[in-house]
């Protein structure tokens, strides 16, 4: 079904809505779970809150296309659960390793609680990310936002897993740099 | 900044990026090969190329196909072809492929060979869209400042479809998809603005593929790129009937719906059957064949276009000029022949014009022609190749029979180039109403258009929720002000939501019963209005208004007018 008329059902307020949405989007929010939190039942329980939520926004909110929504929620969902099981120490995998890599650019210091600075930041991120090469932004996204390994990214990629750190490590040194001059690390 | 922090910040990265990286993770998008540079658009050239020899048809590049006699295209097709082979196709000859004869390019997001079709059955599977988006219109420039000429293609269809942006790379064809928000208002000089890092952009090339360049001027007011309605191979667009012109018909306009167009040809008078055509104010008959009609935005201005594609082109002699013979007609308001003159100078630097004594101008290529209209000029650009022969020939037959619109006619959305209202305010230290007169003028911007009072206000351009606006600000207080935004969605919903973002959390916004959203500012002092209006093409124009409470009956009237007055076009 296409995304207009999975669109179409959650205006009619029609549950079917949750099960064409699981059916087109469930293995795709799976997988994002699953690279974040490394668990299957606790990835599957994301999902569910992912339609739930989808549920709960749609409408006033017709997003096109529903990928990158569905995406972006199930992503957010995820680390917060992620997190809430960090504090019982059972968080680990890849999540970890990614924040691991990433203190190489960021300072340590909590600064995005201001939503002036937050916006800034993010401004100064996308900016960073446009500049990037197509080849470079994917790798780098395939790794911090969906969270994928680097043997994972080789496999896409047809690039040897030392091809991909180094790439990402050369990456992370040019955002530490701009983050650095934009004073925003 | 802590690492969770900036892993959560990356939730918000444009959705373009999401989508792209996760055709990566796929395995759609594959590393671009730079091995062989140019063997695959050599070889999609040369089956072209074997094609046209098979069928005899031939193809000329496009300046050739306006000039040739009929019975010398094959062989000038076959030559022409035989040059192909020994050297690269010239940058017209590509673009003109991609777009009429599905000549396949490398997509550096999916990293698959495609062609314009089926780009647009892949965009419609990837988007989830219910209808295919098509071509609508294109443009060539130099996009990324290396001298060779980019090809630029925009789509209609459901949602926001990218720009297509193909260029050659050593050789080989590649393109790239920009989302508009990455890749929007683009310019004559290939500047564009990025939605997602709020800031003028640029391309550039590395590693065989292309990178985005942020820039730190402004460029709102560099010329916009020249775009030609895509129209598809082998039929003539026909032309949108625009509301106010589908009243008109032959029979009001008292002209015949077919006639014949006569000029003189060595020495022989030459009759061909033409149509009438009914634009917006004028009328002209076209010949029924040789010529292709095209809607262009020509230098900001939406303008119908007519090329001729060769066989009715003999009126002009013989030549192999790569300059086209093309009549191009427009509107342009404003009163003053002196300033419609400069303009198409200024628009046109190639042109060296003089002007003669009934106002028109000419160059060696080109005759400009001006037609008063009530509230301004519709000026016809008449070009033809630097050493046509026999004059005008067809094209003058086809400005002969220019006719504008009788003024009991006149269908223009045109507005008076000024304009005068009576407001009433409150004087408080005579505690009482009083009339008066506001003299305004009227502001027309690609879009829209509305009256701007002649004193007190002052524009300037800002970023207003992250996107270009124009704002005019009151001199005796600036806290009262009228901007104007055009957003980037054609939904109104999502108008709605930009609206609530935008105002930000000082002003409890709700939405108003006018579809817009409208609140006073959380501390009681300031009011904030936003309107959306959609334009003819889909776009949406946020009209905005603030002003102090305080001002409600005295100032807030200048930008309630103003607001009233908006119109899109």
């Amino acid at each position: 079904m296409e995304d207009e008329q999975i669109l179409d059902l959650y205006f009619s307020r029609s549950e079917q809505a949750i099960g064409e949405t699981a059916v087109k989007y469930g293995a795709y929010c799976h997988s994002i779970a699953f690279h974040v939190l490394e668990n299957k039942e606790d990835a599957e329980e994301c999902v569910s809150d992912t339609w739930f939520s989808a549920w709960n926004t749609i409408p006033p909110k017709r997003p096109l296309p529903l990928s990158a929504y569905l995406g972006r929620i199930t992503r957010s969902l995820s680390i917060d659960r992620w997190r809430r099981a960090r504090a019982f120490k059972r968080g680990g995998g890849q999540m970890a390793l990614a924040l691991e890599e990433l203190k190489e650019c960021v300072s340590g210091a909590g600064s995005l609680e201001n939503e002036l600075i937050r916006r800034e930041t993010l401004m100064a991120v996308n900016r960073f990310l446009a500049e990037l090469s197509v080849v470079e932004r994917n790798v780098f996204l395939c790794r911090y936002w969906y969270l994928e390994s680097s043997r994972e990214i080789a496999e896409h990629s047809g690039f040897s897993q030392s091809k991909v750190r180094s790439m990402l490590h050369r990456i992370r040194g040019r955002l530490d740099t701009y983050l650095e001059k934009e004073g925003l690390r | 900044m802590t690492e969770m922090e900036l892993l959560e910040l990356l939730r918000d990265i444009p959705q373009g990026y999401i989508r792209q990286a996760d055709a990566f993770r796929q395995g759609h998008l594959r590393i671009l090969k730079k091995q062989r540079p140019g063997a695959a658009v050599r070889k999609i050239l040369s089956t072209a190329a074997m094609l046209v020899l098979i069928l005899g048809a031939g193809f000329l590049g496009f300046h050739n196909r306006l000039t040739k006699a009929p019975g010398n295209l094959t062989d000038q097709a076959i030559l022409s072809t035989q040059d192909r082979q020994k050297t690269q196709p010239d940058t017209e000859e590509w673009q003109r492929m991609v777009l009429w004869e599905d000549l396949s390019f490398y997509d550096l997001d999916t990293g698959n060979t495609t062609n314009l079709s089926q780009f647009c059955q892949d965009l419609t599977r990837r988007n989830g869209l219910a209808e295919t988006p098509k071509p609508s219109h294109y443009t060539c420039l130099d996009l990324d400042g290396d001298g060779q000429t980019e090809l630029v293609v925009a789509f209609t269809g459901w949602g926001d479809p990218p720009h297509l942006v193909l260029g050659d790379f050593d050789g080989k064809l590649c393109a790239v998809a920009y989302d508009t928000p990455q890749m929007d208002r683009l310019k004559a000089d290939g500047v564009f603005y990025h939605a997602g890092i709020r800031s003028w952009a640029k391309l550039y090339r590395t590693g065989g593929e292309w990178a985005v360049q942020t820039l730190e001027e402004d460029h709102s007011h560099a010329p916009d790129a020249i775009w030609t309605q895509w129209v598809s191979a082998g039929t003539e667009a026909e032309p949108e009937a625009a509301a106010n012109t589908e009243k008109v018909t032959p029979e009001l306009l008292m002209r015949q719906a077919h006639s014949d167009l006569t000029f003189w040809k060595d020495g022989a008078e030459v009759s061909v059957p033409a149509n009438l055509f009914i634009g917006d104010g004028y009328s002209l008959y076209i010949p029924q064949e040789g010529w292709v009609y095209e809607q262009i935005d020509y230098h900001g201005i939406p303008a119908d276009r007519w090329v001729c594609t060769g066989a009715a082109g003999d009126g002009l002699g013989q030549n192999s000029t790569a300059e086209p013979t093309q009549l191009t007609i427009l509107f342009r308001p404003g009163t003053d022949y002196q300033d419609i003159w400069d303009w198409v100078i200024a628009v046109n630097p190639q042109w060296n014009m003089v002007q003669n004594a009934r106002g028109s101008l000419y160059a060696d290529t080109a005759t400009v022609n001006f037609f008063p209209a009530e509230t301004g000029f519709i000026v016809c650009i008449l070009e033809t190749p630097r050493f046509g022969t026999e004059g005008l020939g067809i094209l003058g037959a086809m400005w002969q029979s220019f006719n504008g619109w009788p003024s009991t006619l006149t269908g223009f959305r045109h507005r008076d180039p000024e304009a005068s209202f009576t407001l009433t305010r409150y004087l408080d230290d005579q505690q009482q109403w009083e009339e008066y007169t506001v003299e305004t003028q009227l502001y027309r911007a690609k879009g829209y258009s509305t009256y701007i009072p002649k004193e007190g206000f002052e524009s300037e351009d800002i970023l207003y929720g992250g996107l270009p606006a124009i704002r005019w600000v009151c001199q005796e207080n600036r806290e009262v002000w009228f901007a104007v935004v055009k957003l980037d969605t054609q939904d109104f919903d999502q108008a709605i939501q930009w609206g609530f973002s935008a105002g930000g959390s000082d002003y409890g916004l709700y939405e108003d019963a006018s579809g817009g959203v409208s609140g006073s500012s959380t501390d009681g002092s300031a009011y904030l209005s936003m309107q959306f209006h959609k334009s003819y093409n889909s776009s949406i124009y946020a009209a905005i208004r603030h002003y102090p409470l305080a001002q409600t009956d005295n100032l807030g009237g200048y930008v309630k007018l103003m607001t009233d007055q908006f119109q899109t076009e």
